[in-house]
């Protein structure tokens, strides 16, 4: 099923969300993991909300409303999320919570804010959307599969489907992280292991081409656990055959390169194999890396089809090229959970 | 032409028993399983009563062949006894395994594992930070699983609080009937932890004493634990491997109530979307059954009693709550409640609301009181949840 992008939007490390300003410099992280650069949310939520509300849920519901402006008003047929961790500042604090009070007496506000499904059951709540309301928490493949889902949504006669990834660090996980040595700190780079960042990308989704349109989701694929590299390549090969594109039509890909040497290896091989004559890019240098970053991979894509612009700090290897019709995002999450995207030209 | 979806395998494990037989004989016999806990470390123990697996972590571990010295989430283990039985009751080989889809709802995953450990993380104090926490995600334990299992098809993982195995099957279901899939094994698993028990008891909605779901001074929810599966197959393929059939996913609707965060809307236009779109998708059969929601709490069971009301006007089914019997089980709840629907088709029967003195008026009809032998040729069961994610389900002989 091909599916417009109608719209897109994305909180990132890195100036995103303001669509003038968008990724004009990149800016360094001052702390330890890459923290998104958040927007005023009053001009979204009334202020005693938004003081309420968990940063996550704040991050999921201003991108939500910037892709749902285009409906005026109308609610989508579904709302389909991704979060590999869920909102964990609420997590903490209510752990913190029992803890401190050995059991004692809580308040349930952090808990409520706990669970996983409460983004999207909040970005339905305030538009007032009845319909379809999903959240995968699937590691490597939560944003996988939520897109996947959506586009089974739109195949069985859905118009409209809101779907992303996000998540968030806390300095409690990252402290977690690098004490099991998945992460090495922005702080000290000498490790080659990948640096945190978090971040919501959201899209409305449509089977209808409008003048707003910005790209097409040709198709998406999941691999779990390969046996080998020959499987990955199988698995590229294959979608690029079930949506009838020549990989010589591919212009660029856009890889998951995180400074890890064991999952920068993947990426290497296929560059001296299969992308040979293509440009590569990279996003997770702004991004960082975290369960959801495809979401955010997917996100550049899009934009760079739909302004048919590369961001030159993201070129890793190869020319610049004048017209994007078709970019391929690779991304793979500690090796087991492999995603290959194919994003168009409208 | 749309794939047909049937059911070909189940497996579970709640505080009722280790297996789909021992379910049933409890089911059949009125026994309860819920009690005091014993394997739950909380200060709540002699206060509050849980549907709590009647085996520790060790025990558990030892029945799957696992080390007890390995640390494994009781998120993970309880799934891998239901997921290893439903692979078993389907027949599936080990080589058919290998392109099956896993599908796996939980609400808490391996929460039961960092809980414990937070503390010493907070005091800054010395712990194998690895085996303390990397198996938090609810994704680690549908890894988990899927590895034990020796499922190496795709694996999906959905988390949506209380509905979150019944939307796993839905989702299966989905797939199937589209031509995605072909076999897969769908449903949940949730461990009691002193996240889930600190946040509902500060949401006030605990009964401490055993639950009375439908009942005018029901007091609240008890929880409970366990997971299920069930293998969901496609007619051809259902076909090609002369598979036994339990039973047809025939309908299957998720809404949101856009209500409240946490409670349900008081007409519960959530709960009557998702029955409504089942039924539609279901081709609006008769109903012999409901396995309601009923969770206890006065605000649920007068939500789902308006809404099956809605629906049903004045011919409403046959309707219990099995949660007084099993606690409400969160995320594993959807898939345990469709394997006891699947039961009751098979079995011709259906399973009452135990403890119920005074029963709501709110229906025309009273919940059923006892086991009745009936036939029963299609069931629905609903499960609505935190977020206001409402799910229902309709299976047939």
């Amino acid at each position: 099923m091909r599916a417009y992008i109608n719209a897109t939007s994305a909180i990132s490390p890195q100036s995103t969300f303001d669509v003038d300003n968008y990724i004009e410099e990149l800016i360094p992280s001052e702390i330890d993991y890459l923290k998104a650069i958040e927007p005023n949310y009053r001009d979204f939520l009334d202020p005693k909300m938004a003081r309420r509300m968990a940063r996550i849920i704040k991050m999921g519901v201003a991108t939500s409303n910037k892709c749902l402006e285009s409906l005026a008003g109308n609610t989508p047929g579904a709302i389909i999320l991704g979060t590999g961790l869920g909102c964990l500042q609420d997590t903490a604090k209510f752990l913190k919570d029992i803890v401190e009070t050995e059991e004692g007496l809580l308040s349930p506000t952090a808990f409520i804010q706990s669970t996983h499904n409460t983004i999207a059951g909040q970005i339905a709540l305030l538009i007032g959307c009845t319909s379809h309301n999903f959240t995968y928490a699937n590691r490597g493949f939560s944003f996988e599969n939520a897109l996947g889902d959506a586009l089974l949504h739109l195949e069985e006669g859905n118009d409209y489907v809101l779907v992303g990834g996000i998540d968030e660090v806390i300095p409690e996980t990252n402290s977690i992280l690098k004490k099991i040595g998945c992460t090495q700190g922005n702080n000290d780079k000498s490790k080659e292991l990948p640096v945190l960042g978090e971040g919501a990308a959201m899209f409305l989704l449509s089977s209808n081409e409008n003048e707003e349109s910005l790209a097409v989701v040709e198709g998406v694929k999941t691999l779990f656990k390969p046996n080998n590299q020959d499987e990955v390549i199988e698995s590229i090969f294959n979608l690029l055959i079930e949506t009838e594109v020549d990989m010589n039509q591919v212009d660029g890909v856009l890889m998951g390169y995180n400074n890890s040497k064991k999952d920068d290896a993947i990426y290497d091989k296929l560059v001296t194999s299969i992308f040979e004559d293509k440009s590569i890019y990279q996003f997770k240098h702004i991004s960082g890396e975290y369960f959801t970053a495809n979401a955010f991979g997917c996100h550049i894509a899009a934009k760079m089809i739909a302004n048919q612009k590369e961001y030159p700090e993201m070129l890793v290897k190869g020319n610049t090229t004048n017209i994007i019709n078709y970019m391929l995002v690779y991304n793979h999450f500690n090796a087991d959970y492999h995603s290959v995207t194919l994003l168009s030209k409208c | 032409m749309a794939e047909r979806v049937y059911v070909s395998g189940w497996g579970i494990i709640s505080a009722l028993g280790n297996n789909v037989e021992e379910n049933l004989y409890a089911l059949k016999n009125k026994k309860s399983g819920i009690a005091h806990p014993e394997f739950l470390h909380t200060n709540y123990a002699k206060q509050k009563v849980f549907g709590e697996v009647k085996h520790s972590n060790d025990e558990l571990k030892i029945q799957l062949g696992l080390k007890t010295s390995k640390t494994v989430s009781r998120t993970a283990l309880l799934g891998m006894v239901a997921a290893k039985e439903s692979i078993e009751t389907s027949g599936l080989s080990s080589h058919e395994l290998k392109s099956t889809l896993f599908f796996n709802g939980t609400s808490v995953g391996g929460m039961d594992i960092s809980e414990r450990n937070y503390k010493v993380f907070l005091d800054n104090e010395k712990l194998d930070y690895k085996s303390s926490f990397s198996g938090h995600d609810c994704g680690h334990s549908t890894e988990s699983i899927a590895n034990f299992i020796g499922s190496k098809g795709e694996t999906s993982t959905i988390s949506t609080a209380c509905s979150s195995s019944a939307n796993t099957i839905m989702q299966a279901g989905r797939m199937i009937k589209a031509g995605k899939a072909e076999i897969a094994i769908a449903g949940g698993t949730d461990a009691l932890s002193v996240f889930t028990l600190n946040g509902f008891n500060s949401l006030k909605i605990l009964d401490d004493n055993p639950c009375k779901p439908f009942d005018e001074n029901r007091k609240g929810l008890n929880l409970g634990e366990g997971a299920a599966y069930l293998v969901l197959e496609s007619e051809s393929s259902v076909n090609r491997r002369g598979a036994k059939i339990l039973g047809e996913l025939i309908g299957y609707g998720n809404a949101n109530d856009a209500y409240h965060q946490t409670a349900s809307s008081p007409e519960g236009t959530g709960a009557l979307n998702a029955m409504k779109k089942a039924m539609n998708i279901a081709g609006n059969p008769a109903i012999d059954y409901i396995n309601a929601h009923g969770t206890g709490t006065g605000n649920n069971d007068m939500s789902e009693s308006i809404a099956i009301k809605s629906l049903f006007q004045e011919n409403i089914p046959n309707y219990s709550s099995t949660k007084s019997y099993t606690g409400h089980t969160l995320g594993a709840a959807g898939a345990i409640e469709a394997v006891f629907s699947l039961l009751s088709i098979n079995n011709n029967v259906v399973f009452p609301c135990l403890r119920v003195d005074s029963p709501m008026d709110i229906l025309p009809k009273l919940p059923i009181f006892n086991v009745n032998d009936q036939e029963v040729n299609c069931v629905m069961s609903n499960s609505l949840g935190f977020g206001g994610n409402c799910s229902t389900l309709i299976f047939r002989k």
